[in-house]
Parts: C-alpha cells; structure tokens; sequence
C-alpha cells in the first residue's frame, strides 16, 4: 500500500509487485493506492492491509507535521526494508515469522543490484525501528 | 402636482413590471442543505450512522422545496484519474454519507411523511467499483476494479467501457427518516443475533462514523449507531431503481419530526445492483414532503407510489437470460462452493447440485449466463461485463410456484450499445 500524495511510491511499488511475485510468489502480493497518509495509518492499524511502502521525504514531512503522526510510526509501526529513497513497513502487530521472509526475499532482490531503486540503504537515527528478527539478522 | 405625481408613479410601474422576467415570479419556499468541504468529516450537514440524537441541520413544512445536496457513496474518494488499485483502501466505516437531517415541522412519530422527489441534479463524475469480498459474485471477481463515468442527463460513458452509454435514470440509492430509540434497540438486537449465528453484519462500529460527539469513537452514543449499509424500516439505503423523479417515496416516522436525509444518489443500476455498486455521483436533490398523520402505523417498510416512471426506464430492446436454483461448477465440473449459505452450517446442501425453491442461486445462475453472454456476444472482458450488470441488467422474479425450480430472469438493456443507439 503506499499513498496518492507520495511522489514516486506508486511507481515503486508497482517494481516490487513484479519483484515480489518472482521472489515471493506465495504472498501473492498487490498494490493498494490510498487516498492520503491517514488512510495508510488506518488501513495498517486495522490490519485491513499489512504492508506500506512510504518516501522517507513523506515520513519526514509527517513527522514534522504533529506529533501524533511522530508517535503513530515510532509505536505503532516497524522497519521491514528500507531502500534508498523509500521503506517498507509494516503494523507492530505483523508476525515477525512473515517479516523475516519478506526481508530475505527483497535482500536477495537486494543482492541481484540490477535496480537501484531496490538495494537495500538503511538510514541511520531513523525514527521507526526494524522488526526484532530482521534486526538481529541485520546484526550478523 | 398630485395628478403628475401619480401620472409618474403609474408609469414607473408599468415600467418594471414591463422589465420583469417569468424567472422573477416566483412561488417556491426554499430550504437548501448543502455541502461544504471534500468530505463528510467537514461538513456539519453530513452524517454516516443512524441514531435519533443527531440533530436536525434545518427545518422545513409541508410543501417547502428542499434541496439537499449529497455525497457519493464512498464519500467523494475517487476522480476521473482514479484507478483500481485506489479501491482496496475504501474506508468502509465513511460508508454512506448522508446530507441532513431535516425536521418536517408538525410530524410526529406514529405519522407517515410523503417524499415526493422532485428533481435529481447529477454531477459531472461518477464510479462503478468492484470492492474485493463484496458483492453478488465477491468469490468470482476477487480482484479490485474501477470504471469512471463521464456524466450528462443524455447518457453515462467511461473510456473504462468503450461503445456504451447507459441512460440516466437517477435515484436516491439511500433515503430516510431517522429511527426512534426503541427502533435502535430493536434492529440493534435482531442483528446482533444473526451475526451470532454468522450471519454477515456490520454492527456498530465508530470508526469514521459521524457525526463523532453522537457516534465516533468517544462519542455518547458510539455503542448504538446503526450502519448505513443494510436497508431497514426507515428506508435507507433501499437502492430500489424504481424510485425516480416524480415518486412518492412513503416513511413511517419514528421521532417528531421524522429526520429526512439523503444521500448515496445513483445516476443509473441495474435491479441487484449486482457488483456492490451503481453508477455512484454526488448530487443535488429537490423534494416535496406531506406528513400523513397517524398512518404510520399502516407502514411495515417504506412504499412507493409512481406513474409512469417503470414503463418509461423499459428498454426498447432486451437479451433476457433465465435462472434456476443450480449450483455452478468450476471448470473440472466441481461444485463451486457459495458463500450464501456458510452461516446456516447446511452439510444437506453442500453436495446437491439443484436447491429448493432458492432465488438467491437462481440470481446467480441468471446473472453468471448473462455475463458470458456479454463477453461473448459483445467482446466486453468479464470485470467489464459484471459491471454492467451492476448498472443495466435487471435480476427480475420469473415465479415463485414451479417446485423446486423459482425462476429468476436478467434482462440486459440492449439500449445501452452505441450500435443499436441513433
């Protein structure tokens, strides 16, 4: 899921589809285009949709919007992947057993480099944190 | 003097009213409840659950013009440059936007109040949507899909649906009274019991629901807002298409007042409204009202009184398909298994081919032949073809007599193909 107002994510999102149904062809992934961020924070809070994929300037921009916003991505959200202009993330809720495959399918599109776009980039001090498995992997 | 002086007069009032134009002689009293802001949270006229303590936003007698203007169903979401990966992110709890309430001076609960719809204005864009897990074949047509329409009262058409115009036949796919209290509790009940029994029901729920002080999520009522989504006594969303300009649209009224609303208008739908949607637009809306005192009582459900409004939405050409209670089967000839019936627990009927007396699967088996009918016949893909149903195929009840096999026909309006068109 990524938002209409984002620049970029749609498109994006549109290469890890393609990505994801050779990487990971059972999750069966689809794109979802919201209207606007609320609506992600919402879709994600229901768990009505699992995944988003946001730009670290719509993020940001959030963030320094309200505080609320500030809040929602530090405790209600974590790091699945980040890319270099975009992140995936996920609801806190979301197995991390699910996590961790989805990180390992995109680390090996990672590993592949035949897209920029798609290598993994960690940030560093960034606000939202890595699921706790792919954290530990990152460690190793 | 004085002759001159009246001489003047006289001839200055000759004057204007020689300057008078027949748009200046007028009898209309207007109430108008329009709209502001791009959705309904920002607008005071605006709500999306029922409950007798929202309050009236105006006030208006018998034989007043009321207009009302009103937002989609999805609460003004899509546009023109929209497509059909905008529509799993639908947020079901801003379903249906309704513009009122109106209270009708001098009703009161126990009354009937007569709506006599005037006039529907429809705006320059609608939608036709195919929202994953709803719908009449939600387990045929997973997949999200979306045609935009260009609107004039001539005829809809959509690059989305090339060589169709589907004529404008508008209605209010939801209108209403607001229930009474004991009503709330009533339906409230009754509906909590079949979703205990797994039953498909949305309960009260206060995400997005409006207006949030009534029933959001702090809101004092939050527990006891009904959704907008099912069709009860006080009307609602019916989407009976046969309710056009010109009816007179009957409610038993259960608060003083009534609490008229609309909303949810549809430019044109099929009977059955079949893939969730209609042609969905935003609109403005003129009607009459007549408060019926004491005839409430009479009323079960609201009723309709009309001319000739069903003669003229006939089609002047039809393909007609027709329906039997049969269970469909998937391509290696296996029954298809139908999300109908999951809730009754019925093993009986898990391996029977024909069911009894069963208009539901008779819908289907009507509705699943008309469809590849249309992609056949007219070359229309399959999402193409069961929106098109959703907008110009009428589901219609052949008999109800001939055991065990009720019949339901579809009856496409041939007139929608630019080819039989002048």
């Amino acid at each position: 899921m990524c938002s209409k107002k984002d620049p970029g994510a749609y498109e994006f999102s549109k290469i890890l589809e393609k990505k994801f149904n050779i990487y990971l062809p059972q999750a069966k992934a689809k794109i979802a285009r919201a209207p606007h961020a609320e609506r992600i924070f919402n879709m994600l809070l229901s768990d009505q949709i699992p995944l988003a994929v946001l730009s670290y300037d719509l993020v940001n921009k959030l963030i320094k919007d309200n505080k609320e916003n500030e809040k929602f991505f530090k405790e209600k959200t974590k790091i699945i992947f980040p890319f270099p202009e975009m992140v995936l993330i996920a609801n806190q809720n979301f197995p991390s057993e699910k996590s961790i495959k989805i990180y390992n399918a995109l680390i090996k599109l990672s590993n592949e480099g035949s897209d920029e776009s798609c290598i993994i980039s960690a940030k560093k001090n960034f606000l939202i944190s890595f699921d706790k498995q792919i954290k530990v992997s990152l460690e190793k | 003097m004085i002759k001159m002086i009246t001489f003047c007069l006289a001839v200055i009032f000759v004057c204007i009213n020689l300057q008078a134009d027949t748009t200046d002689s007028k009898w209309k009293n207007i109430v108008e409840v329009t709209k502001k802001g791009d959705h309904c949270v920002d607008d005071k006229n605006c709500f999306n659950r029922y409950h007798p303590n929202i309050k009236p936003v105006a006030k208006a007698n018998e034989g007043d013009i009321i207009i009302i203007h009103t937002r989609d169903a999805l609460d003004s979401n899509y546009n023109l440059d929209s497509i059909a990966d905008d529509v799993p992110t639908i947020n079901l709890g801003d379903v249906h936007p309704m513009t009122g309430p109106v209270h009708i001076n001098g009703a009161k609960r126990g009354d009937a109040l007569e709506v006599e719809l005037l006039d529907i204005v429809p705006d320059e864009y609608g939608y036709t949507v195919i929202v994953p897990g709803f719908g009449f074949l939600r387990d045929l047509f997973p997949n999200p899909h979306i045609v935009n329409w260009q609107l004039t009262r001539i005829g809809a058409v959509s690059k989305d649906m090339p060589g169709i115009t589907v004529p404008y036949e508008a209605f209010p796919g939801s209108i209403g009274v607001l229930p009474g209290l004991k009503e709330v509790e009533m339906w409230k009940q009754r509906e909590a019991d079949l979703a205990g029994a797994g039953g498909v029901v949305l309960g009260p729920d206060a995400g997005g629901a409006l207006p949030a002080n009534i029933c959001g999520e702090k809101g004092k009522n939050k527990d006891d807002c009904l959704r907008t989504i099912p069709p009860r006594e006080n009307g609602g969303n019916m989407d009976v298409q046969q309710m056009q300009v010109g009816t007179k649209i009957t409610f038993p009224c259960f608060i003083d007042g009534c609490g008229l609303f609309a909303g949810d208008i549809h430019y044109a739908q099929g009977d059955g409204e079949v893939s969730g949607t209609a042609i969905e637009m935003g609109a403005i809306v003129k009607l009459r009202v007549k408060v019926l005192k004491g005839k409430g009582k009479y009323l079960k459900m609201p009723t309709t009184l009309g001319n000739d409004q069903i003669r003229d939405m006939e089609p002047t050409r039809y393909y007609q398909t027709l329906g039997i209670p049969l269970v469909d089967k998937d391509a290696s000839g296996k029954l298809v298994s139908q999300p109908y019936f999951k809730y009754l627990e019925s093993t009986k009927i898990e391996n029977l081919e024909n069911l009894s007396e069963n208009l539901t699967m008779a819908a289907r088996h009507a509705l699943l032949q008309m469809i590849d009918y249309i992609v056949r016949e007219h070359g229309l893909t399959k999402e193409q073809a069961y929106i098109l149903c959703s907008v110009a195929v009428d589901l219609r009840v052949g008999q109800v007599v001939d055991v065990p096999n009720y019949v339901i026909t579809a009856v496409l309006n041939l007139d929608v193909f630019n080819k039989y068109r002048n």
